[in-house]
């Protein structure tokens, strides 16, 4: 099965009990390890879930350590953010008027011919994602 | 060849206090756990369900504790959803 991207939305949303979309992104990272995919993400992603996860926490450490045990050895592969990715997301940023971090995402796609995944309704309308309950249900 | 490398005072504390209780030289040591390493097979990507559902497990365990003492207020994506709209006009 071709791997997914997982923006930082779904990971955050996952890590927080308290988010709405919480038991939903648990449960499309649980399909996702039954399925086997690989999970993709930009080289930064990692820091931008551990800083809005601090920023909630007000836990620098305990964020530090979620975001290391993301890329613990696991399904997770990480996509270089070199001058090959950023010509990418310059193109797909300014064609569907991105944001900076959310045309890396759809490049990080792109450059891994996986299916971008977020609860961004941006990245959903203009970006080609789809939602985690939408993943599902297409791969029951 | 020659190659330097730095490694923490304490854990070259360790190595030469186990190789000098084995008797071994640390150039022996060194070039054992070198040969070793690559001669494993790598670790192929997405791995096994059981590995990939002890990692998921593993961090869903971690975040329930890292969050278990987070104050009341915006969740973390609505952290992130503000972080990425910065720069927009208010």
């Amino acid at each position: 099965m071709p791997g997914v991207a997982v923006d930082s939305s779904v990971w955050v949303a996952a890590a927080d009990p308290a988010d709405r979309f919480c038991a939903a992104s648990r449960a499309f990272f649980t399909a996702v390890v039954r399925h086997r995919s690989s999970i993709h993400i930009p080289a930064f992603a990692h820091v931008e879930v551990a800083c809005a996860i601090a920023r909630r926490t007000r836990d620098g450490s305990g964020a530090r350590r979620l975001a290391q045990a993301m890329l613990a050895v696991g399904p997770v592969e990480e996509v270089a953010t070199d001058r090959a990715l950023l010509a990418r997301a310059l193109l797909a940023g300014t064609t569907a008027f991105l944001r900076g971090a959310d045309a890396l995402f759809v490049a990080a796609t792109q450059a891994t011919g996986a299916t971008l995944v977020s609860w961004n309704d941006e990245l959903v309308q203009r970006g080609g994602a789809v939602t985690p309950s939408d993943w599902m249900a297409a791969n029951p | 060849m020659k190659a330097t490398i730095e490694i923490p005072d304490d854990l070259y504390r360790l190595v030469k206090a186990k190789s000098g209780l084995e008797g071994r030289a640390i150039r022996e040591v060194t070039e054992d756990l070198f040969r070793r390493w690559v001669a494993e097979a790598p670790v192929p990507a997405g791995a096994s369900t059981e590995a990939a559902g002890a990692w998921l497990a593993n961090w869903i365990a971690l975040a329930d504790d890292v969050m278990r003492k987070a104050p009341a207020g915006p969740t973390a994506r609505d952290h992130l959803v503000e972080d990425r709209k910065r720069l927009e006009r208010r």
